[in-house]
């Protein structure tokens, strides 16, 4: 059996709307093995979402992939029939959208929307859908969960909902999750429980999780590789462990910087990356970091950086730190 | 907190505040049930601190924030501001003391109309309050309150669904922001953003709030950010508060058992840091219906008899350390 799961080679999903080409993901390349997590880091707006949403073409009409390629288990995703990848969706991929209301409709009650997402993909009477809903329900730890079958969405809690989405993204057991900031609504004992029971997924059937998250606590705890996002491009890709030791991207280094921590001291004021997110109508033909990268050189105006491996497994897109050429992080002035 | 925060009278005093909703029962002709999101909170808020809090997913800290500023009222209880109890307002009467009591809120995505612009976003409140009347000065103070959330001209005239979940809560931000009020509440205002930006936002709430004197209440899950940010902590359970103390105080000398269970289940701060953790064993306690005892009995691993029988009150437990619980005091509270 193949080991790979999925493979994704420079993908390119562009926006095209009024006020420009919005390069949303711009040069996206990543592996991962069946029953691995992996984990995506990057700024906001960096195309973290963007990315996931390509992988099974639930893309809004104004977005389209417009390069690369995604292989999906054998499938090629960007050719498959929609037949075929409704089937996909379904029952072998289940997406946990970052935002509940794409997933929850507020006018019906959440356990007659849990039910039929159950009855779409598992052939089981009204009964024993009802009961497998319940018993999602209390899974992802909801208290009395028969009671709040009957609850529409705006009457429970934010975490309640993201809840309810994680609930019905597990219900029809898939074997590769997608899950876009699955936890950033619950609090640090629910979300123990939660990451708990992915992990037990993956432990026992060998479900494969693609994990967008923020909360770097989250990758060391659960991932086994990493990709960090940059401007809609993959600025950095290698095991946990490896970027927790030895990170390389300028950005990647900012961004463990700006984390902050309950070990250290108080300090009065966070560090921050200076400067704004890129435009993503004007990148392109450059690193998108250079405008604020304080490593900045001529070249990184003028040339994209290729994805390169610069040590097994450890791939990084900065025209500075190549292989041939090595930073040191923190040194700003130093020489090429 | 510092001493001289303290020293004032408070800005608010909530009162024993009850907020109950009505919920329809999973079978067919039994009457409603009644569920407790605030079972009796009192809390007092200084000028110009940042009361954080803290709680379980579902536990009542969206439905505080939301009394607070008078988007629901209250079932019973009191909030005093200005010498006024909000509560007792009639709504035209309320609307000036709105302008004051702002609130950013959970859900990034909900809380922006989707036919808006960004800048027509921010004005609004502007122009609802009759604030600035030159539209020329208007774009100039919408554009100021865009670049100091980290946005910028390019996303004055785009629509929310062009923005990721960590842009459109910035936007979020200065849309609060932009009244300058007296008293924020912010419900999770951060939880969306990546780390860079959320230290570039928490600069920003704090630098607003020494310019401004302003007062906060920060709802956050992230208890890192809790401790950044907070001058000191509130921690809720099941629609109580069951301790209260200065910001350092909760991580140095935790003495709810609930607190204990929540600092255990953070995160690391790296992947080799392999914490013991204190779970909660047992059923999450439902807030439907009534409970007689402490909220956490059912799952607390210190639990005495005491603790299902009689209801513990929140209680001065050493100079500035409120706690409701029996292993401190035997105070109960007192239902009317
Ligand atoms: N429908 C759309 N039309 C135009 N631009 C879009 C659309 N959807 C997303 N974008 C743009 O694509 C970029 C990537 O968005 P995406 O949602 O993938 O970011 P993200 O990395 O998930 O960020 P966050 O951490 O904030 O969720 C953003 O700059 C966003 O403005
Ligand atoms: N309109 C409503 N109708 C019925 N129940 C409601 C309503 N709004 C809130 N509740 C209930 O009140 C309780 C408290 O909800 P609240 O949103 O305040 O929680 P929270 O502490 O903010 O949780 P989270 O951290 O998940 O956002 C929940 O059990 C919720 O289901
Ligand atoms: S390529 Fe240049 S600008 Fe980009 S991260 Fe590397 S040094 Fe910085
Ligand atoms: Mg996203
Ligand atoms: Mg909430």
């Amino acid at each position: 059996m193949n080991d790979q799961i999925l493979q994704v080679n420079n993908l390119k999903t562009y926006f095209f709307t009024a006020s420009g080409t919005a390069k949303a993901v711009d040069g996206v390349s990543f592996t991962m093995n069946r029953g691995q997590i992996m984990g995506i880091v990057g700024e906001s707006g960096s195309g973290k979402s963007v990315t996931a949403s390509s992988l099974i073409r639930l893309l809004p009409k104004t977005g389209s992939i417009v390069d690369g390629e995604v292989i999906f288990d054998g499938h090629d995703m960007r050719r498959i029939a929609n037949r075929e990848l409704l089937k996909l969706r379904g029952s072998e991929i289940s997406m946990i959208f970052q935002d509940p209301m794409t997933s929850l409709d507020p006018v019906f009650k959440i356990g007659d929307q849990m039910i039929e997402l159950i009855r779409t993909h598992k052939n089981l009477s009204q009964q024993e859908a009802y009961r497998t809903a319940v018993e999602m329900l209390h899974l992802v730890g909801i208290p009395e969960p028969e009671s709040r079958m009957n609850a529409y969405p705006h009457e429970l809690s934010g975490g309640m909902c993201q809840r309810v989405i994680i609930a019905m993204a597990i219900s029809c057991q898939p074997k590769f999750i997608i899950a876009d900031e699955p936890t950033t609504a619950l609090d640090v004992t629910v979300q123990a429980q939660i990451l708990g029971l992915l992990k037990k997924l993956r432990d026992e059937m060998g479900v494969s999780i693609l994990m967008i998250t923020h909360n770097l606590g989250i990758v060391w705890e659960m991932c086994d590789t990493v990709m960090v996002m940059y401007g809609g491009t993959t600025v950095e890709y290698t095991e946990m462990a490896q970027l927790y030791a030895n990170p390389l991207h300028p950005y990647t280094w900012g961004l463990l910087d700006s984390m902050p921590r309950l070990s250290a001291p108080p300090v009065e004021e966070l560090k921050a990356i200076p400067g704004t997110p890129p435009d993503l109508r004007l990148t392109g033909g450059c690193c998108a970091f250079y405008n604020r990268c304080p490593y900045m050189r001529e070249i990184c105006a003028k040339e994209v950086p290729p994805l390169v491996e610069v040590e097994p497994g450890h791939l990084v897109a900065c025209h500075r730190q190549n292989g041939d050429k090595t930073l040191v992080r923190g040194e700003v002035n130093q020489d090429d | 907190m510092t001493e001289d925060k303290m020293a004032g009278t408070p800005i608010i005093r909530i009162k024993n505040l009850k907020k109950d909703y009505k919920i329809r029962s999973s079978k067919l002709g039994q009457p409603p049930r009644v569920l407790h999101a605030l079972s009796g909170v009192s809390l007092d808020l200084f000028q110009g601190e940042t009361l954080g809090v803290i709680g379980e997913s579902g536990c009542g800290k969206s439905t505080l924030g939301k009394c607070l500023v008078q988007l629901t009222r209250p079932t019973a209880g009191e909030i005093l501001y200005n010498g006024q109890n909000l509560c007792a307002l009639s709504n035209s009467a309320l609307k000036p003391v709105r302008k004051e009591l702002q609130m950013v809120f959970q859900d990034p995505y909900s809380s922006l109309d989707p036919r808006f612009t960004t800048k027509a976003a921010i004005e609004e409140p502007l122009i609802i309050h009759g604030l600035e009347r030159d539209s020329k000065k208007r774009r100039e103070t919408v554009l100021a309150m865009l670049r100091e959330v980290g946005l910028d001209v390019q996303h004055m005239d785009r629509y929310p669904h062009e923005f990721s979940g960590g842009q459109r809560q910035r936007i979020n931000v200065a849309r609060a922001l932009v009244l300058q009020p007296k008293v924020i509440v912010c419900d999770e205002p951060v939880s969306a953003l990546d780390v860079s930006v959320q230290a570039q936002v928490l600069n920003l709430f704090s630098s607003l709030q020494k310019r401004h004197n302003l007062t906060y209440i920060f709802i956050s899950h992230d208890l890192s950010v809790i401790k950044h940010i907070s001058d000191r902590v509130a921690i809720m359970y099941l629609g109580t508060v069951v301790e209260l103390c200065d910001a350092d105080e909760i991580y140095q000398n935790p003495r709810h058992p609930y607190t204990k269970a929540l600092l255990s289940a953070i995160p690391p701060d790296s992947p080799f840091e392999k914490a013991q953790k204190l779970t909660l064993s047992g059923e999450i306690p439902s807030p439907i219906g009534d409970l007689t005892g402490c909220p956490l009995a059912g799952r607390c691993p210190e639990r005495m008899p005491v603790c299902s029988q009689k209801r513990p009150a929140l209680k001065e437990i050493s100079p500035g350390h409120r706690a409701a619980c029996f292993l401190y005091h035997q105070e109960e509270y007192a239902e009317e």
